[in-house]
């Protein structure tokens, strides 16, 4: 009797395990996906110019200027785009904003927007 | 009222009901072939299935380990194929009994059986009321010795004692046993604890590891406001047109830096923010060449 319950115990005990590993993968990847600055968290992906392209929807450049800062550079920015990629870069999370350069370009009319930023040593 | 079956040879079966005495009354004699055992739960066997003795032991302390045999100077079996039961200790006589057999004998009975099935030698597990009574059991005929406490082999050639031919009447009292229920617990609860480690290693790989660390070790996360921006906001009346070449936000310095076209065009901007009381007294202007540093005051 005791070892009938104890083998159903085991074996409810190892299916329960198996659905919660599942349902926990769910979670992990609900909160992964939501988030999109999930790339600024893995060493490979931080100087992935094609992430920080998505991030901003804009064109730009990605220098590495030590093991944790880069500099990202915001090309030919109209002024009308001058005010939401300023509150895009406000919104990073996973990295520290240290200067933001707006330098304009009067014969053309547009902005190049230099960003200095240093990401944690453990990403 | 329980069921209690005696199983004296191959071909030789006896069950009985056990009451709340202790005491045997035979229902039936059977073939053991005939019938299903496989459900049965406590099985005595003859003298045919085994040997025992009992033996006294003078310190009183000795408390034999698991598996000792008491009597291994008197068996004829190797030690590979010799299974041993518990040794039991009479309290009242103060003698010690164990029953041995051959693995090959004790298969041949647990085929019969199911692994669960509790195997009792009937000379050391049945009591009667005299020393004079004696039994059949298997080739042997057994009598109860109130000194021991346990049976043992009749050498009385008394041609007019009566020997019993079964066991009706008989008192049972379960002490010293033969089972497989220890071996076959474990291997029974060793798959579902396989399947469970299979599961948490699975499961830890899969998902939990990450989710783990995502829940324990949240990745560091920053405030990145630009701390210039409100200053700019407040002051960019005051710029003119097209004066401006450049803006830099300090987020370290908690400054704004102003680049304007000309040394001269810094020069009125900074005279027009002088006049302002307000951003005087929170904010400090620095004016270097073209450029105009403009950052909160520490209070002191």
């Amino acid at each position: 009797m005791i070892k009938s319950v104890s083998i159903y115990c085991l074996c409810m005990l190892s299916a329960g395990i198996f659905i919660a590993g599942f349902y926990s993968k769910d979670y992990y990847k609900e909160i992964i996906i939501s988030d999109n600055q999930e790339f600024s968290l893995i060493s490979n992906d931080i100087i992935a110019q094609s992430e920080w392209k998505n991030y901003f929807t804009h064109d730009l450049e990605i220098e590495k200027i030590s093991e944790n800062v880069i500099q990202i550079l915001l090309k030919d920015v109209l002024s009308e785009n001058v005010q939401p990629l300023l509150a895009k870069l406000q919104q990073i999370r996973y990295a520290k904003l240290h200067k933001v350069n707006l330098i304009g370009n009067m014969k053309k009319k547009v902005f190049e927007i230099v960003v200095v930023l240093t990401v944690p040593q453990d990403t | 009222m329980k069921k209690l079956v005696r199983l004296i040879s191959p071909q030789k079966l006896e069950v009985y009901h056990l009451n709340r005495r202790g005491e045997l009354n035979l229902r039936e004699e059977i073939n053991p072939r005939s019938i299903k055992l496989k459900r049965i739960k406590h099985l005595l066997v003859s003298a045919n299935y085994t040997n025992w003795d009992t033996t006294q032991i003078e310190n009183v302390a000795y408390k034999p380990k698991p598996n000792t045999n008491l009597f291994s100077s008197k068996s004829l079996f190797n030690n590979e194929n010799l299974v041993t039961s518990n040794a039991y200790f009479n309290e009242q006589t103060g003698y010690w009994a164990q029953a041995w057999t051959s693995d090959e004998k004790l298969s041949t009975v647990w085929k019969l059986v199911s692994k669960s099935t509790i195997i009792y030698p009937e000379a050391l597990n049945i009591v009667c009321k005299t020393d004079v009574t004696f039994w059949q059991s298997g080739p042997c005929s057994l009598n109860f010795s109130k000194k021991t406490g346990f049976s043992s082999i009749s050498k009385n050639n008394n041609q007019d004692s009566v020997i019993a031919k079964t066991l009706d009447g008989f008192l049972f009292s379960p002490k010293v046993s033969f089972q497989k229920q220890n071996r076959k617990a474990f291997s029974s609860l060793f798959w579902p604890f396989i399947f469970l480690l299979g599961s948490l290693v699975f499961s830890w790989h899969y998902s939990f590891r990450d989710t783990v660390n995502l829940l324990t070790h949240p990745p560091a996360t920053f405030e990145n406001t630009l701390t210039g921006l409100p200053l700019l906001q407040t002051i960019q009346n005051k710029i003119p047109d097209g004066a401006l070449s450049g803006v830099e936000f300090n987020q370290r310095k908690r400054a704004v830096t102003l680049i304007f076209l000309s040394d001269e065009i810094a020069e009125r901007f900074l005279q027009k923010v002088t006049l302002d009381t307000d951003l005087k007294e929170h904010v400090k202007i620095e004016k270097i060449q073209n450029t105009i540093v403009l950052s909160a005051k520490v209070a002191e």
